[in-house]
């Protein structure tokens, strides 16, 4: 082991002691101005300026840094504090496994897009423009998704086909993209660079085809296809130019086949087939939530009540001719039953109906019953426009849908007025929310919350990339409109671009390893992990290297200590505290991400805390057990502060709650032990919160 | 107009202590509940919103000096919808609680209270009920149920109500 320790002009000067052995201590001036020859596997302790720097200059993952610089240069704390901070460091050192490195080669440069919405096209035609080969698999027989379901666009209401056809020509340009419709992603094995995509193509019926239409014209059989009325052999405007049959609903009876000038087969078999790509992007796009399952609006239940959808697609096709509408917004949105969250888009999207409708019908009376109007930006400009046209906006969530006389009733409060309203309308529609499609994230292994892939709410995790070879696109992110999910698309082929840019990833980055021959398989640690990267592979823990993240916290839950991350273990942390705390000291254990970072900034600041404070980096405010409290109090500390981020602000997305989780249990066990209860403490601070850091413990040194 | 300098700020975090009103500052007024109660629509002046936000407001003398407090008939339709999930009968309840703990008792239930401790019934049944009983046939009954007037002792409500 080597000890390399910056004198900090001259400032630091150890005294010739010894660190045990096989510890060789080097003293350099100007430290990060040298360069070493360090051996990958080899542990060092490097001691000098703040690690945030010094994993710049020294990026050697088997390293320990000892802040010399910010924790006892700055602050003015004696030399012998620098002494016990290494001493420490290379007690802790002795305990660690090293971190190997990790090579994914990139094989495969090409990419699969799956989702032929309006993402996976804009994704696949910027891919294709900077030569990479694209494999597109979209489910339906047509590409459009639901852009293509639609007639109109908010905000402006331009159709469908000025955005959407554009798109498609311009994919079509190049011709290095594979499309196939009607396919199904049926697995996915691999790791970034060296995916597998098994897929399943569905028959499509039509041969060839030169759309005469014929074929539609004789097929007995009619389809409500969400509001508007199809053949069972049918035809969308969009690609590919092919009739196509829905299996699902045709009655084989062979009519088309006798009209048809090109060649229709009705017994077509499935086609199995195996696709390998470097990255994936997943484009799924939104579904729209089932809200049949809001029983009290009666939909699927009453006549006249519909979707969003349905009612846009109805009243384009002139199937529909409404007296008296009322709109419904948040059907099972914002509800504790239903989704939790607000999807964004549906109240645009009830605007943009409302619109249509008043635009094509004159004498059409529209209530919109809305509990909050969310018309962020511009669709302010929509909304009064509305007001102007006549329709009523009613604040208040209606409690149900009922039948009088043959007409439906909506029964709400008008919150402006606080009475009692009874609106009969012919048509109500329910503005229901979206989900994404849960099934694809689940086949590629994506850990999702609340529905939505992880990455996503978590605005300090920046880069939005899900773990390193797949990608979001689109509304598959979460419910966007058009213009968003184009920008979102144009960010995953950014990614991919800057991914293929590499012909294999060195990752340098501490994984969790487990040990075997400690390990029950006690399932403690799948739970745990935020990331989904733990499984179970022939009754054996499996730790997935591409989407373990190092935060260390299976680390610390496992009760065996089989699970350990390199470069960072329970047992490791324990020595190293042994080693630092003494009587009477303060020990802060901060989260590297923030609560560490406010130190720094303590010391820029000339912020001044007590010599006695003795901090530790950990990866995560999470990756801390109670034993390591217990270990701080035995050796005569007076108090232990654990930093991290602020909730929801975790780097590991949600390591800071485990913490807070753990807080609660670690203080009933020191109750019991005959500890002080209330020398513990969780606190949140910021990267700069060097004044709260300092409060906190001058008030804990009292 | 509300007069928020009378409010008193302490007020909701005392209903959240109560059993049933946990969850009372999940509320975010969409008033889901006022239009699914079915007292309110004989008589709108019972408007279990109105309750829950004059509570959130702080205003105690107001909320529990009201005797619309007392409407509630406890069918949990609004339970049954909110969408924050808020049991709000129970809520109402846990306010009602805290009302008869404060000396707001209405006197209905006061009379009600003194005829149960008297005589262990909620109607008093005098002799000519009893005859009435005989010519119909029906077996006559006791005029108290002291077991009742025990019951009531041991639950130390007379504290409580009495306040």
């Amino acid at each position: 082991m080597r000890v390399l320790v910056c004198t900090c002009k001259g400032k630091i000067q150890l005294p010739k002691k010894d660190l045990g052995p096989n510890v060789i201590l080097e003293q350099h001036d100007d430290l990060c101005k040298k360069k070493f020859q360090i051996k990958p596997d080899e542990k060092v302790v490097i001691a000098g300026c703040s690690p945030t720097v010094m994993e710049g200059l020294f990026p050697h993952a088997t390293a320990e840094y000892v802040n010399l610089h910010e924790h006892v240069v700055l602050p003015g704390h004696g030399i012998e504090k620098a002494w016990d901070l290494i001493t420490a460091a290379v007690a802790k050192l002795e305990h660690v496994t090293p971190v190997t490195t990790r090579v994914f080669p990139i094989k495969h440069k090409e990419v699969i897009v799956i989702g032929g919405g309006i993402a996976g096209i804009e994704v696949t035609s910027q891919l294709a423009r900077n030569g990479i080969t694209v494999t597109m698999i979209e489910q339906k027989p047509f590409l459009g998704g639901t852009v293509a379901q639609l007639d109109r666009l908010y905000p402006e209401g331009t159709p469908y086909g000025h955005t959407l056809m554009p798109q498609i020509g311009n994919m079509l340009q190049n011709d290095t993209s594979r499309i196939y419709t009607n396919a199904e992603v049926t697995g996915v094995t691999g790791t970034v660079g060296n995916y597998t995509v098994s897929l399943h193509t569905h028959p499509r019926g039509v041969i060839e085809c030169t759309n005469c239409g014929k074929c539609a014209d004789v097929c007995p059989v009619e389809v409500d296809d969400a509001g508007k009325m199809r053949k069972a052999i049918y035809y969308e405007p969009t690609y590919p130019d092919i009739y196509a049959i829905d299996f699902d609903t045709c009655t084989r009876c062979g009519e088309c086949v006798k009209v048809c000038e090109g060649k229709i087969s009705l017994d077509e078999k499935g086609i199995d087939k195996e696709i390998q790509a470097g990255a994936i992007v997943v484009a799924t796009g939104l579904a729209w939530y089932d809200v049949a399952r809001v029983e009290e609006y009666g939909y699927k239940r009453l006549d006249g009540v519909m979707t969003t959808l349905e009612f846009e697609r109805a009243v384009t096709s002139g199937r529909l001719n409404p007296k008296k509408i009322v709109f419904i917004y948040c059907a099972g949105s914002r509800d504790s039953k239903h989704l939790l969250y607000c999807s964004k888009i549906c109240c645009f999207l009830g605007l943009k109906e409302a619109k249509l409708v008043v635009d094509r019908f004159p004498d059409v009376q529209v209530y919109i019953a809305a509990m909050d109007m969310r018309s962020s930006g511009t669709f302010e400009y929509l909304y009064n426009t509305l007001r102007e046209r006549g329709v009523s906006f009613i604040k208040g969530k209606p409690s149900e849908v009922f039948q009088r006389n043959g007409n439906l009733v909506v029964r709400t409060e008008d919150l402006y007025t606080n009475e009692l309203l009874e609106i009969e309308a012919d048509t109500v529609v329910l503005s229901s929310g979206f989900t994404p499609d849960t099934q694809t994230f689940n086949k590629l292994g994506v850990r999702l919350e609340h529905d939505f892939p992880i990455l996503f709410e978590n605005a300090s995790l920046g880069n939005m990339e899900l773990p390193r070879g797949i990608f979001t696109a689109g509304a598959a992110t979460f419910p966007a409109g058009v213009r968003d999910a184009l920008i979102d698309a144009r960010k995953a082929a950014f990614s991919v671009v800057n991914l293929f840019h590499q012909d294999k990833i060195e990752m340098q980055q501490p994984n969790a390893v487990v040990n075997e021959d400690l390990c029950s398989v006690c399932r403690m640690c799948i739970g745990t992990c935020p990331y989904g990267a733990i499984s179970i592979v022939e009754d054996k823990i499996h730790v997935d290297e591409t989407l373990c993240m190092g935060c260390g916290i299976c680390a610390i839950t496992c009760p065996s200590y089989a699970s350990q991350l390199e470069g960072f273990n329970p047992a490791a942390l324990s020595s190293h505290i042994r080693a630092l705390v003494r009587q009477g000291d303060i020990l802060a254990l901060l989260c590297k991400w923030s609560a560490y970072n406010a130190t720094d900034r303590a010391a820029y600041d000339r912020v001044a805390y007590p010599q006695n404070v003795r901090i530790i980096r950990v990866p995560c405010s999470g990756a801390v057990d109670i034993s390591h409290v217990m270990d701080a109090l035995q050796n005569g500390a007076k108090g232990v502060l654990i930093g991290g981020c602020y909730p929801n602000a975790c780097h590991y997305a949600r390591g800071n709650f485990r913490a807070k989780a753990r807080e609660q249990i670690l203080r009933i066990n020191l109750d019991l032990l005959g500890f002080n209860k209330n020398s513990v403490r969780l606190e949140w601070i910021g990267k700069d919160e060097a004044r709260k850091f300092a409060s906190i413990v001058k008030e804990m040194n009292k | 107009m509300i007069d928020l300098k009378n409010a008193d700020v302490n007020f909701k975090w005392e209903i959240i202590k109560h059993e049933g009103g946990e969850q009372l500052l999940k509320c975010f007024g969409c008033s889901d509940c006022a239009a699914s109660c079915p007292v309110r629509y004989f008589d709108e002046r019972y408007n279990p919103r109105k309750i829950i936000r004059l509570t959130l407001l702080g205003l105690k003398e107001q909320v529990l000096s009201s005797p619309f407090l007392w409407f509630c008939a406890h069918c949990h339709a609004c339970t049954e919808r909110c969408p924050q999930g808020i049991p709000v009968a129970e809520l109402i309840n846990a306010i009602k609680n805290y009302a008869v703990e404060n000396g707001f008792c209405p006197e209905g239930y006061k009379v009600q209270f003194d005829l149960l401790k008297k005589l262990g019934r909620l109607y008093e049944v005098e002799d000519f009920d009893l005859k009435k009983r005989q010519k119909l046939g029906l077996p006559p009954i006791d005029k108290t149920i002291p077991e009742v007037v025990k019951i009531l002792e041991y639950t130390g409500i007379e504290k409580v109500v009495k306040r």
